[in-house]
């Protein structure tokens, strides 16, 4: 296997409230290779966001990316660089951002400025990073904008956000994106606020988009169905940590965890006899605020026995390239330190 | 853009009628009409007046018609310029406010200037330096500057100016310029008058709106836009000032609507205390004679103004934010 | 801060799902919604050090200002020779006497400009006792009883210095308390009144309606509101009594000050029109008037609240800017305003510069109003930690 690219270890990200600490992101262990695209789902709260953030050093006070937490970068065989550790102001982080990651965010309607036009909103990243002439990043931007599909990129230059619909916007928002050629887009949830037709051609898009500019793309959804379409592996976030990962036959297929399991009984699935009922997890997510050591979805899980209440489960790899958190696959005990 | 000016162009006119309408109810409120009021301040001074006269101002002035009549009479006198006269000045009214409009009006200009001069740079530093000394400082001289009213400050100034320092806090120049021709002597010593009554004046307005700088630029700061241009690798500084601090600087351009009138509020009667030029005092005197055209004519001028102002700040957004003139 | 907002906005309608007596319980809810929304407000209220003090200030010195007959020892028309005397201390010893006493003033001409000056006389000791007794007036206008908080005898107690006609500025500033405190209170009652009637018509019905209280709106907050309240009480008839110029002041600053208020009515009502609850009312057949005042009223009274606290500064110092140029509250009454305009030059203020205290007392009611409308504020707003 070759070294991957983005390489995320035992990141921790706690929000220090006055209620105590939430802890949003809590121990995931990643790895993204080049030319791959991730998909990390999971339901409403569980952290997806905030990880992608962390990645981007976008978390603000009283969000913290706690000591001890890596995120390694290396791009064309050079030295990883770890982005945890980098100061907040740096060059160094600045020319990560938008020039080796880019993000795309949930969502487009407030994620533009609305008093700028769109043409400055892209040619911006490619002046910070790529040329110092405006002509050139203007072209850049035209390019970007001819190549997300809008029909008349030149007019759209011009325009601004709120003179767009919202599938318009979000590829405004991918073009932003891809200004740089980037390495890796990080794109989170950026077809939810969309509807379904708009929904299929956005994730198309990124499809051909990765091939063209040979990207790594972590796509982040709660939505099974996106998570088919466009990703190779899969990761299954719940309160702050993975609970499964897999290619997305397997998780499709053999899926192990519960919580993924109900994930995949709570969509329509193509085939499936009409008399089975679509069923809802039970319960919501909860705030992930001074959490016991015990299984987090033990309170919401059907197969739950008396460990699950007591200990918490490890990550552990079963078969290869497939791990899950569980102890009815692994009696692996998570160890705290 | 052309249809939004007519809009508000339109939306002025009506508020102009009004304004009107409660200038002449100012007019027209104290008990007797003015005309008999001064035909009798004149007797008992022992003056002989000519009963033509009094008939011909009558007529005039539409005296002897029912109210709306007198009203319409005074409206096309005003088209037409004529104010009405003052009758404790024996002048055209209009005479006496044209000589008192330059200081109103450039008082008036330079406080909105300083006012935002002052304002805008404390503001963004308030909310990007968050519960730091300096936000405190500034908070809490923004309560001062609430709470003080500001012909107490001036009162307490010139108090503090003459106990103190032995100065004369107060009028636009020294006393030996009064009256005199303009020359460069006296506009130096006019400069140097200036800041007190503009720094009183504009007091509450710059509080206010560096509170409510504060607050838009802390809510900006965290918009999702923000993260995009962070996302893009811009420099902190650069990001903070060329998306949040350009976005919650535009709506301060609408807020002349509401630092106008406070600002001429301010400006009457820190005039009157400091005995300023403008048309506060003129106001004043106008009030304790019940020479009721003076009174009338100046909150008139006054309003105007402030309407003017308004239009024009209205159009200033519209050009700067592009989203005003699609919402309209 | 996002987990309590979220819970802010999720418990008032959780637990109910699948209840048999759903009517019963709705009531149940609605009343531990608003009871506890106003607990929440109270605890967020509650640590806000700035405004609880301020808040107990304004109590304190509301309740001065309503027994100021029996706090102020004299009249406040009283003259005595004793013209523009400095205040005087309050000492516990002094040669030969100890306990609470002053001294007494003798009088001196200053060798220079041959003014009177009025010196504290140490060998005159005058003893202050309590609960004396003084002038007759009615007690919150029920009791006649002439017990007066503290009083000397045989010479005067200026705490605060007398004014050019020796009156005691002391006793004067408790009087003027009363005056303009309640100008306050009674002009942003009026102001509420108005504002909430004009405002709700307009938000609740539309239309034409809406347009005209808009309009009439838009004129009084674009008429600097010195000129016409300077115009409007220059034109109170001269021979009123200075009990209607009161509440012919107090009419003039409310009638400027309910434009804000009504605008809030309005929006909310536009707001909360579209909500599911008041559809709900709609539908269950409700009157509208029913429906404005079960449901939409108490929805934004502690919006209200912080509105009208924060709208009080701005009559207090309408009336003492309006009195101050002698435009406002007449003789004999006396208000904040009339004590200053005895200060109002300074040559005189340099002299006798306790004719300056009513200013203290002034700027701290309206600092006080402003830090608690601030705290209230902060603590009616659900987004706020
Ligand atoms: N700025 C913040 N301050 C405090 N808590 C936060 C903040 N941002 C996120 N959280 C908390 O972190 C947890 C994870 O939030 P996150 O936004 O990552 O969820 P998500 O998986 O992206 O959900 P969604 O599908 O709704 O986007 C939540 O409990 C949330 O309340
Ligand atoms: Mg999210």
């Amino acid at each position: 296997m070759p070294a991957p690219l983005l390489s995320i270890r035992n990141l921790r990200t706690y929000f220090h409230l006055d209620e105590g600490v939430l802890k949003a992101v809590d121990g995931v262990n990643l790895d993204l290779q080049p030319g791959q695209t991730l998909g990390i789902i999971g339901e409403s709260g569980s952290g997806k966001s905030v990880m992608a953030r962390s990645v981007m050093r976008l978390v603000m006070p009283p969000g913290r990316i706690a000591a001890g937490s890596q995120i390694l970068l290396s791009v064309d065989g050079k030295d990883p660089l770890d982005i945890a550790q980098l100061p907040f102001e740096s060059k160094a982080l600045r020319q990560i951002r938008g020039r080796l990651i880019s993000m795309i965010f949930q969502e487009p309607m407030t994620s533009l400025s609305p008093v700028h036009k769109v043409g400055f909103q892209i040619a911006e990243a490619a002046l910070l990073h790529v040329t110092k002439d405006r002509k050139e990043a203007r072209a850049i931007a035209l390019d970007r904008l001819t190549r997300v599909g809008i029909p008349n990129p030149e007019r759209t230059l011009e325009a601004y956000p709120h003179e767009l619909s919202g599938g318009l916007r979000q590829r405004v928002m991918i073009a932003m994106a891809l200004a740089c050629r980037p390495k890796v887009l990080i794109a989170d949830e950026p077809t939810t606020a969309l509807d379904v037709t708009v929904q299929w051609q956005i994730l198309r898009l990124m499809a051909e988009l990765r091939d063209d500019f040979g990207m790594s793309i972590l796509y982040i959804t709660h939505d099974l169905g996106v998570v088919a379409q466009i990703a190779e592996t899969v990761a299954v976030m719940y309160l702050g940590q993975i609970v499964e990962t897999a290619d997305v036959l397997t998780i499709f297929e053999h899926p192990q965890h519960p919580y993924t399991q109900s994930l995949l009984r709570s969509i329509p699935h193509v085939g499936r006899r009409s008399r089975e009922r679509l069923e809802a997890i039970a319960g919501t997510v909860p705030m992930p605020i001074n959490l016991p050591v015990r299984c987090r979805f033990a309170d919401r899980c059907q197969s739950a026995f008396s460990d699950c209440f007591e200990v918490a489960p490890a990550l552990v790899e079963g078969q290869p390239g497939h791990a899950v958190r569980c102890f009815l696959h692994s009696k692996e005990i998570e160890q705290h330190g | 853009m052309g249809h939004f000016i007519i809009r508000r162009l339109g939306y002025i006119a009506i508020l102009l009628v009004l304004v009107s309408i409660v200038s002449f109810i100012i007019i027209q409120l104290p008990p007797g009409d003015w005309l008999s009021a001064y035909v009798t301040r004149l007797r008992v001074q022992g003056a002989t007046i000519n009963e033509e006269i009094i008939q011909g101002l009558k007529r005039q002035y539409g005296l002897d018609q029912p109210p709306v009549r007198q009203y319409f009479t005074w409206v096309s006198n005003l088209v037409q310029g004529d104010f009405g006269y003052s009758f404790s000045y024996s002048r055209p009214v209009k005479d006496l406010i044209i000589e008192r409009l330059p200081a109103t009006l450039g008082i008036s200009v330079l406080t909105i200037l300083v006012t935002y001069l002052i304002a805008i740079p404390i503001g963004i530093y308030s909310a990007t330096h968050q519960y730091s000394v300096g936000d405190y400082v500034f908070t809490f001289l923004g309560f001062i500057g609430l709470s003080v009213p500001s012909f107490l400050l001036a009162l307490i100034l010139m108090f503090l100016g003459y106990k103190y320092f032995d100065l004369s806090v107060g009028g636009l120049y020294s006393p030996q310029y009064i009256g005199e021709p303009w020359d460069w002597d006296k506009f130096v010593d006019m400069l140097w008058h200036l800041p007190i009554p503009v720094l009183i004046i504009g007091l509450s307005g710059t509080t206010g709106l560096i509170r409510v700088l504060r607050g838009t630029l802390l809510d900006e700061i965290h918009r999702p836009y923000v993260d995009t241009a962070r996302a893009k690798g811009l420099r902190e500084r650069v990001l903070l000032y060329r998306y949040p601090v350009r976005i919650a600087i535009n709506p301060l351009i609408s807020t002349v609507g509401w630092l106008l009138p406070a600002m001429f509020s301010g400006q009457v009667i820190v005039s009157i205390v400091l005995n300023l030029p403008t048309v506060g005092p003129l106001l004043y005197e106008a009030l304790r004679a019940q020479d009721t055209y003076l009174a009338g004519s100046i909150v008139m001028i006054l309003s105007l103004f402030t309407l003017i102002g308004t239009l024009i700040s209205d159009i200033l957004l519209a050009i700067v934010d592009p989203r005003i003139r699609i919402e309209e | 801060m996002i987990p309590s907002r979220r819970l802010w906005l999720r418990w008032p309608f959780g637990g109910q799902r699948g209840s048999p007596s759903a009517a019963h319980d709705e009531a149940a809810t609605e009343k531990y919604y608003i009871a506890s929304q106003w607990q929440l407000i109270w605890r967020k209220f509650h640590k806000h050090k700035l405004a609880m003090a301020s808040g107990l200030v304004l109590i304190l010195l509301y309740a001065l200002a309503v027994l100021s007959d029996f706090i102020a020892p004299y009249p406040t028309a009283q003259r005595s020779s004793y013209r523009n005397a400095p205040p005087q201390t309050l000492r516990l010893v002094s040669e030969g006497y100890t306990g609470l006493h002053v001294y007494g003033y003798k009088q001196e001409n200053d060798p220079q400009t041959l003014r009177i000056m009025n010196l504290p006389d140490e060998s005159q000791i005058l003893p202050v006792k309590f609960f004396v007794h003084g002038h007759e007036y009615r007690l919150l206008g029920l009791l006649t009883t002439d017990i007066h908080l503290f009083g000397v005898e045989g010479g005067t107690i200026y705490l605060f210095g007398s004014d050019e006609l020796g009156r005691d500025l002391f006793s004067r500033i408790f009087a003027a308390l009363r005056i303009s405190l309640f100008v306050g209170l009674i002009g942003v009652f009026l102001s509420f009144v108005i504002g909430v009637v004009l405002g709700g018509i307009s938000g609740y019905f539309g239309g034409a309606a809406d347009i005209a209280v808009q309009r009439v709106i838009d004129l009084l907050l674009s008429i600097p509101t010195i000129p016409l309240w300077m115009a409007l009480s220059a034109s109170l008839p001269p021979h009123w009594s200075s009990t209607r110029v009161f509440f012919g002041i107090t009419i003039i600053l409310s009638l400027i000050g309910w434009g804000g208020i009504a605008r809030i009515v309005r929006g909310k009502f536009l707001e909360l029109r579209e909500e599911d609850y008041v559809t709900a009312a709609v539908v269950a057949g409700s009157t509208s008037m029913r429906i404005i005042f079960r449901h939409l009223v108490p929805a934004f009274a502690s919006y209200l609240i912080v509105q009208l606290t924060l709208s009080i500064p701005g009559m207090i110092i309408g009336e003492t800017a309006l009195s101050y140029l002698g435009l406002g509250i007449r003789a004999p009454a006396v208000s904040l305003g009339t004590l200053l305009k005895d200060a109002q030059n300074v040559r005189v203020v340099a002299l006798y510069p306790w004719l300056l205290i009513p200013a203290v007392f002034l700027i701290v009611i309206v600092l006080a109003f402003n830090f608690l409308g601030d705290g209230l504020r902060d603590a009616v707003d659900p987004y706020k930690q």
